[in-house]
């Protein structure tokens, strides 16, 4: 048609973008399962014998980062748009990167010369202030405060939980 | 003594500014600019990030177990509303780029009704978290953690106002940018209906799409993080 | 006789509207100029009352008030004062104890030490002014130091954010930016024009939170004085008036990085433009890259005052460390935001005013990429007695050093093309002859502060503040007056006086050196930073007229600074007109007429021959008909 959208050949069918949907639902679908229901690292020592910790942290942000690189390449257009744009996204990746590496070289490291040089981590007095007038706390579990019939504890227990935390949501 | 450059030859679109030569010079500084402000929307959202990944070093009990308060299915339901509300912004763009304005008005209303689910439902949720006193902050107004009285929780964690400070810390400045790119779209869509937008010349329906991906882009990292790890 | 051309942008059309809703980026530069000089004169006469206090050891301000007995009321205040004077006290981290503490000793509120444990210390510490100090002189005591604080939080937070920051390249950025690569306009005019708005705004933001008066932070903000000190209200006003300055400087950045990718003339490539263009190119990626996170920083910090998030605060399960990690995140980068653009300055005073190709274009395009990119991994140089672990101190001094590698390359490159040259000792060059040496001195001097051991003994004194002194003022203030010189008459058609200009510029040289020489000694001695009062302390006596030094030095630079405000604002209307290419410059803005045309070029501008090709092009065929060479 115009001299314009000569320029942009590119126009990729509509099918493109409802498989990408479709992959990025499925996506996240593993991600709640896997989040929620699996213990990946029990899982991998019982059946190889192998310790890991951890996995379902890795599993998750792998699958969440596949998606942010579909929805970057194909939503956003990356894949087929001037690379210069691809370089200004990864490139601002980059740098929020040395902000973090470089802030956790020093919280992951405090107080190993000196340890008096370490974090305060200590219970913030505002608990004190709610212990000291329970009658204005609220409570997740309601002012009838029943904690729940099965007792918490095992591996079993901590699959509940959703369906506990379910329960209690309306 | 200016005519040489005020015109623009004969056949100029009526959108094009007049310090641009020609609607692909607009066109591509328009997308450059926007990109450029993504990287800004990053970085600002990378601060709170960094909070998130430094306390979380600092303390993975804490967030272990303040995030079971979350509500993994209203999480999840967001996380499908958003994904779909790309995929029919991806759509409008397509077909403004195709000449169909009416089909990209719909596609665009869609997502705008997607944006608004997205917004009721984090609005149950934050009422839900208010009536059991998780406040951000210093107006922390529950103890079941202190107590030991959340099921799958062992012992009893430190500090979990932290938890929620940053929970509604970030999910608050992405609910502000959902907001923002709602208003962006609804303007887009009723420019679109007026013509305004054609295969000549689309660069807002683009923009708009683009920043709205990028709404979604955050909410993918957000929603694990918080709750589901 | 030159004439001014008939028509032009600031003739063109009038009214006080025409200006205020003006796109056109040359008005908007004026816009800027107009605000930006009057931040920095204000701040200027804040600056000057700091050296007043300083001049002799002892209380100036509030010596003689009379204090009426007010024990409840002024609670608040002195509470501020207090914890105020502790800013100094904490972040020397290894210094003495605040010899200014005492005066709020006694005072529930605030850190203040008790008065007791500081009359008891030993006698080769230093003195609490007067043990046996009445209760009005304790009243007076913590006035004086509040008022201290307040100015050098005015000074410094004025200076820095409405300043500094903004100064070279909102005002000759926005200016020459288009002009030097053949543009109409920046890329996004309304962005232009909305980025003065907010600039605007943030600084009544910021100015309410002064006349409001109790902001005592310092620029720094540092958590947890910013979350306790001082007025709830005032404080967040002007931590939101810093988050807008931010984005007012972020939108800047991101219109001139577009209009340098997308809007040169035909046939100007990457290396064909000014060295100018690449300065203000690299501070662009540090604005946008860098400003963001200030700004979540501000809207934490407001968080944290408002709601006490936890997020800084030691007392609620915060960390303070992590504020100034965020803070200098920040704020490092933003230091090249501020000596970039008076590097690109630089490159063109030294090439047009010796008529020399510049030496080495592409390593002083890159090294300012380089440094753009390397400032963001150095900030932790600052932090290095915060309490940060010490594997990162040791990092973050690793790579400090490899920064001034860039720096080192374009002052090398500079005096390379000095040498030889026919050096035209104008104005603009004696600014540049000034900002060589003095850059020179102030970055040298950040080498020893990047080394870790030294740092411990120097951090916070006033060898810090004679560093930064001479890195900012020395180095962008230095070369933004000399872009003001070497543009004004481009910008306003009309030549200043140069007898007053050398007379002036010489009085800022030696008023600057004056005032910030005798600091690095005052700093190497001990003198602490942000101390209102260094009486009883070990080298009072050495203090005393080293600082009377710097005190008269700053008259001296002040009534510099003033002579060029009267002769410039004099030119710009009364001054003889200058022609269009007063200087002989060869790069594209000397093509047009003085001032330029509301679209810029009275034709399309052509690409004809480099900025700096002295050695084949004579000014002389520079014309403003062609806008470009003359076509013989
Ligand atoms: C040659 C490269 C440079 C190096 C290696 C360097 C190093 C340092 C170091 C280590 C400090 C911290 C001192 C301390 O607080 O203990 C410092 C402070 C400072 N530097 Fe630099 N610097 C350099 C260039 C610059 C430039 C170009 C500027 C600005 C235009 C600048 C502005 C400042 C400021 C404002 C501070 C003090 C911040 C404050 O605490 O308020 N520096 N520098
Ligand atoms: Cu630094």
């Amino acid at each position: 048609m115009s001299a314009h959208s000569d320029k942009h050949p590119h126009v990729p069918p509509a099918r493109v973008y409802y498989g990408v949907g479709a992959i990025l639902f499925i996506l996240t679908a593993i991600t709640v399962v896997t989040g929620k229901c699996l213990q990946l690292d029990s899982m991998v020592e019982e059946v190889f014998k192998l310790k890991f910790t951890g996995l379902n942290l890795i599993l998750v942000m792998a699958a969440a980062t596949i998606e942010a690189v579909l929805v970057a390449l194909f939503f956003m257009n990356l894949l087929y748009d001037n690379k210069m744009y691809m370089l200004i996204f990864v490139g601002s990746l980059m740098f929020l990167s040395f902000f973090f590496i470089l802030t956790l070289f020093d919280t992951v490291h405090r107080g190993r010369v000196y340890a008096e040089r370490d974090t305060i981590w200590t219970e913030s007095g505002i608990y004190d202030k709610l212990r000291a007038n329970p009658g204005a706390v609220r409570s997740i579990h309601g002012h009838d405060d029943a904690p729940g019939s099965d007792a918490p504890g095992s591996d079993a227990a901590h699959d509940e939980q959703d369906s506990e935390a379910e329960g209690r949501d309306h | 003594m200016s005519q040489a450059i005020d015109d623009h030859g004969p056949r100029q679109h009526p959108a094009l500014a007049h310090h641009f030569n020609d609607m692909e010079q607009q066109h591509e500084s328009l997308k450059m600019g926007l990109w450029l402000f993504l990287v800004t929307e990053l970085l600002l959202f990378g601060g709170l990030f960094g909070v998130y990944v430094f306390f979380r070093v600092w303390h993975p009990e804490m967030f272990a177990g303040a995030s079971k308060m979350l509500n993994t299915w209203l999480g999840t339901l967001n996380a499908f509303v958003l994904i779909a509300s790309s995929v029919t912004v991806a759509l409008a763009v397509r077909c403004i780029r195709l000449d169909q304005p009416k089909k990209t008005v719909w596609y665009l209303l869609a997502t705008i009704a997607f944006a608004g689910v997205f917004m009721i439902v984090k609005y149950f949720e934050y009422t839900h978290k208010f009536h059991a006193g998780l406040f951000p902050g210093e107006n922390f107004n529950n103890l079941d953690f202190a107590l030991g009285k959340v099921e799958g929780v062992v012992a009893p964690i430190q500090n979990p106002h932290v938890f929620f400070s940053i929970y509604f810390g970030m999910t608050g400045l992405h609910s502000l940018h959902v907001l923002g790119g709602m208003f962006f779209l609804t303007w887009a869509a009723w420019r679109t209906s007026k013509g305004a937008y054609s295969s000549e010349y689309y660069s807002p329906v683009e923009l708009g799409g683009l920043y709205w991906h990028f709404v979604d882009l955050i909410w993918i990292y957000l929603f694990p993080l918080l709750y589901l790890i | 006789m030159n004439k001014l051309p008939e028509k032009h942008f600031i003739n063109s059309s009038r009214g006080i509207k025409s200006w205020l809703l003006t796109m056109d980026h040359k008005r908007i530069a004026i816009l800027y100029m107009i605000m930006v000089m009057s931040a920095f004169y204000v701040a200027g006469i804040f600056a000057l009352i700091v050296r007043l206090e300083l001049a002799k050891p002892g209380a100036l301000f509030f010596k003689d008030t009379v204090i009426e007995k007010q024990v409840d009321k002024s609670g608040a205040q002195k509470g501020s004062g207090a914890a105020g004077s502790t800013v100094a006290a904490d972040e020397a981290g290894t210094g003495p104890e605040p010899a200014g503490a005492e005066g709020a000793g006694g005072d529930e509120t605030g850190v203040a030490v008790p008065a007791a444990a500081e009359q008891t210390a030993p006698d080769n510490q230093y003195k609490p002014i007067d043990p046996g100090m009445s209760g009005d002189d304790k009243a007076r005591m913590a006035k004086s130091q509040v008022f201290y604080n307040k100015m050098f939080t005015l000074h410094g937070v004025i200076m820095v954010f409405l300043f500094i920051i903004p100064s070279v390249p909102a005002i000759l950025g926005n200016f020459l930016l288009p002009l030097m690569i053949g543009a109409r306009d920046v890329a996004f005019p309304r962005l232009n024009l909305a980025s003065w708005y907010l600039y605007l705004i943030g600084a009544a933001f910021s100015v309410f939170a002064i006349l409001h008066g109790t902001v005592d932070t310092g620029w720094t903000f540092y958590a947890p004085y910013s979350t306790q000190t001082g007025g709830n209200a005032t404080v967040i006003m002007i931590t939101m008036g810093v988050f807008i300055l931010g984005f007012s400087s972020i939108f800047t950045g991101l219109n001139f990085a577009v209009t340098i990718h997308k809007m040169r003339a035909p046939g100007i490539g990457w290396f064909d433009m000014p060295l100018f263009v690449w300065g203000i190119y690299a501070t662009a990626l540090v604005q946008i890259l860098a400003t963001p996170v200030i700004g979540i920083t501000m809207v934490l910090l407001v968080l944290e005052r408002w709601l006490g998030i936890g997020i800084f605060d030691p007392a609620l399960g915060g960390d303070p460390v992590l504020f100034q990690h965020f803070f200098w995140f920040y704020s490092h980068p933003a230091v090249y935001i501020m000596i970039l653009p008076g590097f690109a300055i630089i490159n063109e005073l030294v090439t047009v005013h010796s008529r020399r190709h510049i030496f080495g274009y592409k390593a002083i395009a890159f090294s300012s990429v380089a440094i753009a990119m390397l400032g963001f991994m150095v900030w932790g140089h600052h932090m290095f007695v915060s309490g940060q672990s010490e594997f990162s101190s040791m990092v973050f001094s690793f790579i400090t050093v490899f920064i001034g590698i860039p720096s080192g390359i374009k002052i090398f490159n500079w005096v390379a093309t000095l040498y030889k040259g026919s050096i035209a000792w104008t104005t603009p060059m004696l600014y540049a002859a000034s900002f060589l040496i003095l850059f020179t001195i102030g970055g040298l001097t950040g080498v020893h502060l990047g080394a870790l051991g030294t740092n411990v003994h120097l951090h916070d004194t006033y060898f810090v503040v004679a560093h930064f002194h001479y890195v900012m003022v020395g180095g962008t203030v230095i070369a933004f007056l000399g872009g003001l010189h070497h543009w004004w008459p481009k910008i306003f058609g009309r030549m200043y006086n140069e007898l007053w200009a050398k007379i002036a510029c010489g009085l800022v040289f030696f008023g600057f050196n004056m005032t910030f020489f005798t600091q690095f000694y005052l700093g190497s001695q001990g003198m602490p930073r942000r101390y209102h009062d260094y009486s009883g302390m070990l080298k009072t006596n050495l203090f005393e007229s080293l600082h009377g030094f710097s005190s008269w030095g700053a008259m001296v630079l002040g009534l510099g600074l003033l002579i060029i405000a009267i002769y410039l604002i004099h030119a710009a209307f009364k001054g003889e007109p200058a022609g269009d290419n007063p200087w002989g410059g060869l790069s594209l803005e000397w093509a047009t007429t003085s001032p330029p045309p509301t679209e810029n070029f009275l034709v399309d501008p052509e690409y004809t021959h480099g900025p700096y090709d002295y050695d084949r092009v004579l000014p002389e065929d520079m014309s403003s008909e062609t806008a470009g060479l003359r076509k013989v």
